[in-house]
């Protein structure tokens, strides 16, 4: 153990190694949001396949490593898959020649260590040269420690209750009204109960971003999501006695959307369409949004919502058919899809929107080998359910979910 | 409690403990730029004790 009241810098150092070596992997499947990794996770366990979610850049499912632990054993089980039509799963297969140590500088000493357990007594600030919105302020402990990916990982060690004071303050403004912001706390409070199992491969349990919620430490908490967390403390959403998937967004578009027009999964039947409107502006159960001119007006309205005047209620993007083919290349290269080798997309056309909330659209995308998309995530910001229907032309680099294969 | 069908509810936790300990990657990928740096400031009058798993002489 050591003891310092000055700072402590960490760095990396590039440690050559003594001779290259192959890291491998089995990759069985790609996915935008851990939900829908941990649903294709469930349906390849059912196969037999051990496996654990990861999140190299986006999610993916692999073969678990200590099970496939050799070069034989991962080749045996690719050609098991091939022979059983699987055409998603590869060998990600990367040489490396040198790997990062982390470099602590602490008292003018440097240590190179790999795990570093670090217990301040009161609040510690972290700054951390990545991150743009500058130093945070973390209560609890700390630990540095390597991840499934050949770098490392700073872990917060805190409790719920005060974690909840570095999240409520940046996932609703203080300006909203006391009630509101005491349901948020409800809502993290849930959520996070709910998702302790996402980063298991690396030993914690949620991240600090978007991908779960946005946490601050305690870095501009205030009095008044404060009062709202202590106001609703130890309280959660159940429903059948199971905590519910307490999932959240910043906007909506004026409508909620289902559970599975977002993501793959068992519906979460609590997840309802809801329009985001006290004045009764559109009544879904007489106005269906998969009816297209529906859909069309209720796009076109623009007054009446909750969130009417908000930057990202209503919104407009144009992409030239260029760089929709360049980014849904890139989309297809990163799943290692053999479709990716298409040479353009000629046109986009809506084929099909969903039921109820008129979000979920099959596309029609008319290139050299054209298929159908399903289940269209539009969401730009977020990574959790929102349904922002007044896009027009979705990002490429939004499309996710399965993919209905079929030659128009 | 037992929420009803079709309701979500809000109920009071109860697991054990009330106030479970978490644990949160404030800094997911650190090494992944040769570049990357942090710095861990006590507070003043304050001290930080690390314990380092392989041992505390320096390189």
């Amino acid at each position: 153990m050591i003891t310092t009241t000055q700072d402590v810098k960490v760095d990396v150092v590039m440690q050559p190694l003594p001779q290259p070596q192959v890291k491998e992997r089995v990759v069985l499947s790609t996915h935008r949001s851990f939900e829908s990794a941990e649903d294709s996770a469930n349906l390849w366990q059912s196969q037999g396949i051990e496996v654990e979610v990861a999140q190299p850049k986006q999610w993916q499912v692999w073969a678990k490593r200590a099970t496939y632990s050799t070069p034989l054993l991962r080749r045996l089980l690719m050609q098991n898959l091939r022979s059983h039509g699987s055409r998603a799963a590869f060998i990600d297969s990367q040489i490396q020649r040198q790997e990062p140590q982390a470099t602590l500088t602490i008292n003018g000493n440097r240590y190179q260590q790999d795990e570093v357990a670090i217990a301040p007594k009161q609040p510690v600030e972290v700054t951390f040269n990545r991150d743009d919105h500058g130093a945070k302020t973390y209560a609890g402990s700390l630990k540095l420690q390597p991840n499934a990916y050949g770098t490392y990982t700073l872990v917060n060690q805190v409790p719920l209750e005060t974690y909840l004071r570095g999240v409520v303050p940046h996932e609703i403004g203080p300006s909203a009204p006391p009630t509101a912001i005491e349901a948020q706390a409800i809502l993290a409070r849930t959520y996070v109960l709910r998702n302790l199992r996402r980063f298991a491969i690396d030993n914690y349990q949620l991240c600090a971003s978007t991908q779960c919620q946005v946490y601050w430490g305690l870095t501009q908490s205030d009095a008044v999501a404060d009062r709202a967390i202590a106001a609703t403390q130890g309280v959660v959403l159940t429903y059948q006695n199971e905590l519910v998937d307490a999932l959240y967004s910043s906007t909506t578009g004026g409508v909620t959307a289902r559970f599975i027009d977002m993501w793959d999964g068992s519906d979460r039947p609590y997840l309802q369409p809801v329009v985001d409107s006290v004045q009764n502006v559109w009544d879904l159960s007489s106005r269906s949004l998969a009816d297209e001119q529906n859909f069309r007006a209720f796009i076109a309205q623009k007054s009446g919502f909750n969130e009417a005047g908000w930057d990202m209620f209503r919104w407009r993007v144009v992409s030239p058919l260029a760089d929709v083919t360049q980014d849904l290349r890139s989309y297809l290269q990163n799943k290692q899809s053999p479709l990716a080798n298409f040479t353009q997309v000629k046109d986009i056309q809506v084929l099909e929107r969903s039921q109820v909330d008129g979000c979920k659209s099959s596309l029609s995308l008319p290139i050299a080998v054209s298929w159908n998309w399903k289940k269209t995530k539009f969401s730009r910001h977020s990574t959790r359910p929102t349904a922002h229907c007044s896009m027009l032309i979705p990002f490429m680099s939004s499309l996710s979910g399965k993919q209905r294969h079929s030659l128009l | 409690m037992i929420a009803k069908p079709g309701v979500a509810q809000s109920a009071p936790l109860n697991p054990q403990p009330l106030n479970p300990q978490l644990d949160i990657g404030v800094v997911q990928r650190f090494g992944s730029d040769s570049r990357d740096a942090m710095t861990l400031k006590p507070q003043p009058g304050d001290s930080i004790t690390l314990t380092l798993k392989t041992g505390n002489s320096p390189r």
